[in-house]
């Protein structure tokens, strides 16, 4: 399985647009989650499937955790993506007039391409249509030759001639190209200066116990609680736990603790509770942890 | 609704006009039994009818009778409570007082019971003393309920698992008869195949063998029996097998070596390091521990374990083989270790041969948990020791059944429970009903309205406060206010502690219908003083945060109980100092709050198209 992956440079670089963290690069997005156990939420909608709303596709969007988790362990790097741009992206200059003719070649290429195609299919076509003629035409000579026919087939001839003449040119041209991305996503092009501090809530520190003890964490909005703990891939397998973060001297309201106990055990999940006890700071884990079942359900 | 006698203990009772009992059905039995909204009697006029110019009479002498002299809608005497401040609640342990109050509104709660106060019923029927008690409580209900739930897995599961076995067995005769067929087109070119013919199971990875293992060990667990059958470890497995089949275990490991076969699963790495079948195991374990002694008996008796398991599938080849894909080095180690199993292996065989009738060894593995079951805990209880030492055949209480029948006497039960009612059900009770007056455990007399609302407003934070609270969002009043609304509105409302909301509104009451809605009160600070200076919205602020995961987790809980979240947002007025509101009596503090009501539904655009 490691031998098809394929192989990612790290640092990776993560797009940071409007607030949000973002990856555009489908071999990142899988290296992440192999290598790294970070999942990601897919927020883009597929081309092929737009009316839906089930299932999404690229970009993968990181909670701020994942991506602070992936910056203080060196495996990543947060690129503001406008400062960036506005840079980087040739606006002016003899620099925009090469990155238009890059942009003018990409187009070309792909016409021509295409044209390319087309012309083979016409002439696989039309050697089909001519050794199908060759045959009709012997057949014909056996029967009878009518003029009237032989007619309308080259007034047809040419009517479709002369369209394909009008059409040419147009097809010659180069198509018209609009990037998606202004820079290419391998980080060799940046250095990891451009890094910026993320702001985390306030259970980042549970978030990173969890992941140090080899789970998998989706964002938990869904079950009502800071993150559902997977014990291994997502894919795989159901979540364990759901967890919800407390400050070490926060009050703990009891009908949240009966709420969420209720509810992770009725969808077959641990309840977890967690915190990090600001005076331990030095041990190894100052992070503990408790899991609630409710009974008798 | 209206119970024609004019005695005040007629409404509990059934009154003579109405049909008999035993021709009632369920339903109606219930709209009897609960006939009246609140614990109040009314006194409605006699129905005038026209053709009949004695009703009119009739009519006129009642009319009089009762402006002369009007009847009390209050209980007489009153019910009473006791005030207990270390439940924060009030205690009611009159009889009658109890079932006015549960079964005339549904107010409070048995302290020994899910709600109705039912524990004297339940524990005569438990003891026996009630033979001809049909009617069964609503905790016996949802016992009963939860068993055939429980009974209904159960045999789904073992549905399924015939399913999976019958599969696997039509899988396996196949295959076989695949090879047979594949090893009779080439007979002598490809010895392994030959060998494959020879065993009925063709073993083809170490998974399958596990599965075997396990298999012929274990019952698939379909079963509570089973899974308590089930052994706890693979050390137990060990023992229980080696057991079964009448060896010595003398060399069993110490608790020492247990421990460090394999650590306990605290965290999916480790659960991905335990092993995954016993081959694994034992490489693993004369890896780690090749020069203990201990540990040598350790691996000697599980390797004798597997020996034995290696010995019925005939697949001894195949484990190495499949290491050997996986690992070479654990190979290498499997290699070195299978003499050792190949050559116990024998020997063990030959034991078992020796003393069981003539059975193969596998046969005699499909029925490991016979014996097993002799072996289960049973713990006895017992007001006398009658003997000292138990055989394992015997009965778990043999005493317990024989004493109960001797004394045919009818028990008499103390009725160890008392009813509870919340602050705010009893001050509802008192101020706005007048059917209750709450007492003093220490005067004994009774606690006027005025002071009652005080003490309920200093106990409803925690700890108590000392001085009078005037705060007007203490957790009493934004309560209270909300239990009048609805109450006054007709609801039934209860506390919602079980769903974790506040209140829960029964359309009649619980035992007939399940509660619609689930209210959570939230304070709302809409009046121009709290959003005065800095240090009041920061109070507010506090006051009404919440967060997201919360409310979701609560709307979720809702929903899956089949209720509707309400939000009832408390308009909260500014303070006032004692002396206003001493002045100002209770019907005026209570009137300056406002109740908003919102309705809340998760609405998800792709499910609800």
């Amino acid at each position: 399985m490691s031998s098809s992956a394929p192989s990612v440079a790290e640092p990776i670089s993560i797009s940071r647009i409007g607030g949000r963290y973002l990856i555009f690069d489908i071999d990142v997005v899988t290296h992440l989650r192999r290598a790294h156990r970070i999942c990601g939420t897919p927020v883009g909608t597929l081309p092929r499937a737009p009316q839906q709303n089930v299932f999404s596709g690229l970009p993968m969007e990181l909670m701020p955790e994942e991506a602070c988790l992936l910056v203080e362990t060196g495996v990543a790097y947060i690129m503001d993506d406008l400062t960036w741009h506005k840079e980087n992206f040739p606006v002016a200059g003899h620099r925009r007039s090469e990155y238009l003719e890059e942009v003018h070649l990409i187009g070309l290429r792909a016409s021509r391409a295409q044209e390319n195609a087309l012309q083979s299919r016409k002439q696989t076509a039309l050697a089909k249509q001519a050794a199908a003629g060759a045959r009709a035409a012997s057949l014909k000579h056996i029967d009878t030759a009518d003029a009237d026919d032989e007619d309308t087939i080259s007034m047809f001839h040419t009517d479709r001639s002369s369209s394909r003449a009008s059409s040419t040119p147009t097809s010659g041209s180069a198509w018209a190209v609009t990037p998606t991305i202004s820079y290419s996503t391998s980080p060799s092009q940046h250095d990891s200066k451009s890094q910026a501090d993320v702001s985390v809530p306030s259970s980042y520190p549970l978030f990173v116990y969890l992941h140090m003890k080899g789970y998998y964490m989706w964002p938990g909005l869904r079950f009502g609680c800071d993150y559902n703990v997977y014990p291994g891939d997502p894919m795989r397998f159901h979540a364990h736990f759901d967890a919800v973060s407390f400050d070490w001297e926060e009050e703990i309201d009891m009908m949240h603790l009966v709420g969420g106990g209720r509810l992770g055990t009725r969808v077959k999940k641990a309840f977890l509770i967690g915190g990090k006890d600001e005076d331990k700071l030095e041990e190894e884990n100052p992070v503990r942890t408790f899991s609630i079942e409710w009974g008798g359900m | 609704m209206a119970s024609n006698e004019h005695s005040e203990h007629s409404a509990v009772l059934a009154s003579p006009k109405q049909p008999h009992k035993s021709n009632m059905n369920h339903r109606q039995r219930m709209d009897q039994l609960y006939s009246l909204p609140a614990p109040l009697r009314t006194f409605p006029l006699p129905t005038f009818i026209p053709h009949n110019p004695l009703s009119l009479l009739y009519l006129a002498y009642v009319w009089i009778s009762q402006t002369l002299n009007a009847p009390s809608s209050n209980p007489s005497p009153l019910h009473q409570g006791w005030w207990s401040p270390e439940t924060r609640s009030i205690h009611i342990t009159d009889d009658r007082s109890v079932l006015a109050l549960w079964e005339q509104g549904f107010y409070g709660k048995g302290t020994l019971s899910r709600s109705e106060p039912n524990w004297v019923d339940r524990e005569k029927k438990r003891l026996g003393a009630e033979k001809g008690a049909t009617q069964s409580t609503a905790e016996e209900n949802t016992l009963q309920r939860r068993r055939i739930r429980q009974e209904t897995k159960w045999e789904r599961a073992r549905k399924e698992r015939n399913v999976i076995d019958q599969t696997r067995l039509s899988e396996a005769a196949l295959e076989a008869a695949s090879f047979s067929a594949a090893a009779a087109t080439m007979p002598e070119n490809v010895p392994e195949i030959c060998t494959y013919s020879d065993s009925s199971l063709p073993a083809s990875d170490l998974e399958d063998i596990a599965v075997l293992v396990s298999k012929a060990s274990q019952n698939p667990p379909v079963g509570p029996l089973e899974l308590l059958a089930l052994p706890n470890s693979l050390i137990d497995l060990a023992t229980s097998l080696c057991s079964g089949m009448g060896l010595d275990l003398s060399v069993l490991p110490t608790r020492n070596s247990k421990s460090s076969v394999c650590p306990a699963p605290v965290g999916p790495i480790e659960l991905l390091s335990l092993p995954n079948s016993a081959g694994e195991l034992l490489a693993a374990q004369t890896q780690m521990t090749g020069h203990d002694k201990s540990f040598r008996a350790a691996t000697s008796s599980i390797g004798l374990l597997l020996g034995l398991e290696v010995k019925i599938v005939h697949g001894t080849l195949h484990i190495t083989d499949a290491e050997a894909k996986v690992d070479n080095a654990q190979a290498k180690d499997m290699q070195e270790l299978e003499y050792e199993i190949s050559n116990r292996s024998v020997s063990t065989v030959e034991t078992v041969q020796g003393s069981s009738p003539p059975e193969t060894a596998a046969s005699m593995y499909e029925h490991p948990a016979t014996p097993m079951i002799k072996h289960q805990k049973s713990v006895r209880f017992s007001p006398t020791i009658e003997k000292t030492t138990f055989l394992p055949s015997e009965p778990a209480s043999l005493g317990l059944a024989t004493s109960t029948k001797a004394e045919e006497e009818p028990l008499a039960i103390v009725n160890r429970e008392h009813f509870q009612l919340t602050a705010q059900e009893s001050f509802f009770l008192t101020f706005a009903l007048g059917v209750l007056e709450v007492l003093d455990l220490v005067t004994k007399n009774a606690i006027p309205i005025k002071e009652l609302f005080e003490i309920f407003r200093r106990h409803s934070s925690f700890p108590p406060m000392s001085t009078a609270s005037t705060s007007p969002d203490d957790e009493f009043m934004t309560n209270y206010v909300v239990y009048h609304h609805f109450r006054s509105l007709g609801w039934c409302v209860r506390g919602g502690a079980k769903f974790s909301c506040d209140y829960m509104l029964y359309q009649r009451g619980p035992p007939f219908t399940h509660a619609e809605f689930a209210l959570l009160i939230i304070p709302s600070y809409t009046d121009a003083y709290w959003s005065k200076d800095a240090l009041l919205q920061n109070y507010v602020n506090r006051k009404q945060a919440r967060s997201w995961t919360w409310f979701h987790c609560l709307n979720r809980v809702i929903t899956m109980a089949k209720k509707t979240l309400v939000l009832v947002y408390v308009d909260i007025p500014k303070p006032l100092s004692v002396t206003e509101e001493n002045s100002m009596g209770l019907d005026k503090i209570f009137g300056r709050y406002k109740v908003r009501e919102f309705t809340v539904k998760r609405w998800s655009r792709d499910r609800e198209r």
